[in-house]
C-alpha cells in the first residue's frame, strides 16, 4: 500500500504528469497563469474537484451502469465545480469576480474526466482519492511555476505585490497568451529534455 | 454494476440510478446554495453600494460591510434623469459636498462591462470610477478592476479623446492609461464612458443645480 501510494504520487507529479507528459488541462494553463493569485485559486479548485470526484466515482463504481458511465461522471464533476463556485462567491468574492467564467470551466478540464475514466472507475476509493490529489498537485506546481515567472517578468509583481522596481521594463508578452505558450514549451523542455534525461527517464 | 437480467431490468436500473444520483446532487447543491445565499446577497449588495460611494469620492477601504451599507443608506438618494433617460445617484458626502454617480453598461471584448462613474456637484470633474461586472480576460482586460486603473480617473473631465500607454500620459484630463496588452478592453471602456458623458451627464448639466 505504501509502495502504491508512492507510485501514485510519483506518477501524478512527474512520470505521468497531467500537464507536461499527458498535455492535459492546457486551456487553463494558458489562460490563468498570468497572475499567481488567480492561479493558486484555480489549482485549489481543481485539486478539490479532482480528488473528491475521483473518490465519489470510485465509491459508486460498482453501481454506475456502464452505458451511462460518462453522464454520471460529468454530473458528479459538475456538482463539485458548482460547490467551488458557490463557496468562492460566498467567502472569496473578489477572487470569484476576477476568475469569472474560468471557475465554471473547471468542468471541462480534461484532467478530471481523464482521471475518472483512467483510474477512479476501476480502483478502490482511497487510491482513487490519492490519485486525484497527486494529479492535482502535478497540475498545481506546473501552473504556479509558470505563473510566478509570467507575473514577475510581465508585471514586475508577485501576488500583486511590486517586486521589481521602476527600472524594470515590463515584458508585456509574458502576460499575453503567447507568453504562456513560450513558458509552457520551456517548462516541458526543461522537464523532459533536461531533468528526466539526466535521470534516465526520458 | 450489479448483474441484471434482461433489457428491461437494465434500462429500469439505469433510469432509477440516474434519477437518484441527480436528485441527490441537486439536493446537496440546493442546501448549500440556500445556506450561502444571504452571504452572497450581502456581497452583491456591498459590492454595488461600495462602488457608488467609491465613485462619489468617499473613502470606503476601512469601513466594514455593515458600516458601509449604513452610510450608503443614509447618504445616497436614487434619482431619475429627465425624460426617463435612466438613473443616477445623488450622494451627500461626509464633508457636506454632493456627488452624482451614474451607472454605465456597454460591450467589452468578451461581454458586458458594468460600472459607475461619479462627478462632483458642479459636474465639472470626475470624483471616482468603479467596475461592477466584467468578463474580460483575467490578468489582461480583467485588470480594469485594479486600483491603479480605477484611481486614474479622479480629477479628469472627459470625454476621453485618447488612450495612453505610459504613466506620463495619465495626468491629462482627457486621456487615460490603457491596460498593457488589453487595448480592445481599454478602448471599450473609453467608448462606454464617452457615451455616458455625452448622454446622461450632458443631460443632467441642463438641469438647474437645485433641482438635481
Amino acid at each position: 500500500m505504501k509502495g502504491n501510494t508512492k507510485k501514485l504520487f510519483r506518477d501524478g507529479l512527474f512520470k505521468n504528469n497531467p500537464v507536461f507528459i499527458q498535455i492535459l488541462g492546457i486551456c487553463s494553463t494558458l489562460a490563468v497563469t498570468n497572475r499567481v493569485k488567480n492561479t493558486v485559486v484555480m489549482v485549489a479548485g481543481l485539486l478539490f474537484v479532482v480528488a473528491l470526484s475521483n473518490l465519489t466515482i470510485s465509491l459508486l463504481r460498482k453501481a454506475i451502469p456502464s452505458r451511462v458511465r460518462m453522464m454520471a461522471e460529468v454530473l458528479i464533476i459538475a456538482s463539485f465545480v458548482i460547490i467551488v463556485d458557490i463557496v468562492l462567491k460566498a467567502y472569496l468574492w473578489d477572487i470569484s469576480k476576477q476568475l469569472g467564467p474560468y471557475v465554471g470551466l473547471i468542468i471541462t478540464n480534461c484532467i478530471i474526466m481523464g482521471r475518472a475514466e483512467a483510474f477512479a472507475i476501476s480502483n478502490p476509493p482511497w487510491p482513487s482519492f490519492l490519485d486525484g490529489i497527486a494529479s492535482g498537485l502535478g497540475y498545481a506546481y506546473v501552473l504556479v511555476s509558470i505563473a510566478i515567472v509570467r507575473e514577475l517578468l510581465g508585471n514586475g509583481t508577485l501576488w500583486e505585490i511590486q517586486i521589481l522596481g521602476d527600472w524594470w521594463v515590463k515584458w508585456t508578452m509574458m502576460v499575453m497568451a503567447s507568453g504562456a505558450f513560450f513558458m509552457l514549451a520551456l517548462f516541458i523542455w526543461i522537464m523532459k529534455g533536461i531533468v528526466f534525461r539526466e535521470r534516465g527517464e526520458a | 454494476m450489479p448483474e441484471k437480467k434482461g433489457a428491461w431490468g437494465k434500462s429500469l436500473y439505469t433510469i432509477v440510478f440516474m434519477t437518484f444520483l441527480t436528485a441527490l446532487f441537486i439536493t446537496v447543491l440546493s442546501l448549500l446554495f440556500l445556506k450561502t445565499r444571504p452571504r452572497i446577497r450581502v456581497n452583491e449588495s456591498y459590492d454595488f453600494k461600495s462602488a457608488v460611494l467609491h465613485a462619489a469620492g468617499e473613502e470606503t477601504g476601512r469601513s466594514g460591510p455593515e458600516a458601509l451599507i449604513a452610510h450608503y443608506d443614509s447618504s445616497v438618494e436614487e434619482k431619475k434623469l429627465p425624460e426617463g433617460k435612466g438613473l443616477y445617484y445623488k450622494v451627500l458626502r461626509r464633508d457636506g459636498s454632493v456627488s452624482y454617480v451614474f451607472p454605465f453598461q456597454g460591450p467589452g471584448l468578451w461581454g458586458e462591462i458594468e460600472g459607475v462613474l461619479g462627478y462632483n456637484g458642479g459636474l465639472t470633474e470626475i470624483t471616482g470610477f468603479d467596475i461592477l461586472k466584467q468578463n474580460e480576460t483575467p490578468g489582461l482586460g480583467g485588470r480594469i478592476t485594479e486600483a491603479w486603473f480605477k484611481s486614474q480617473f479622479k480629477g479628469k473631465v472627459g470625454p476621453f479623446i485618447a488612450l495612453v500607454t505610459s504613466e506620463e500620459g495619465r495626468d491629462s484630463v482627457n486621456s487615460f492609461q490603457a491596460v498593457t496588452g488589453a487595448t480592445s478592453t481599454s478602448a471599450a471602456v473609453q467608448s462606454i464612458l464617452n457615451d455616458l458623458i455625452r448622454s446622461s451627464i450632458e443631460m443632467l448639466r441642463t438641469v438647474p443645480e437645485e433641482e438635481r
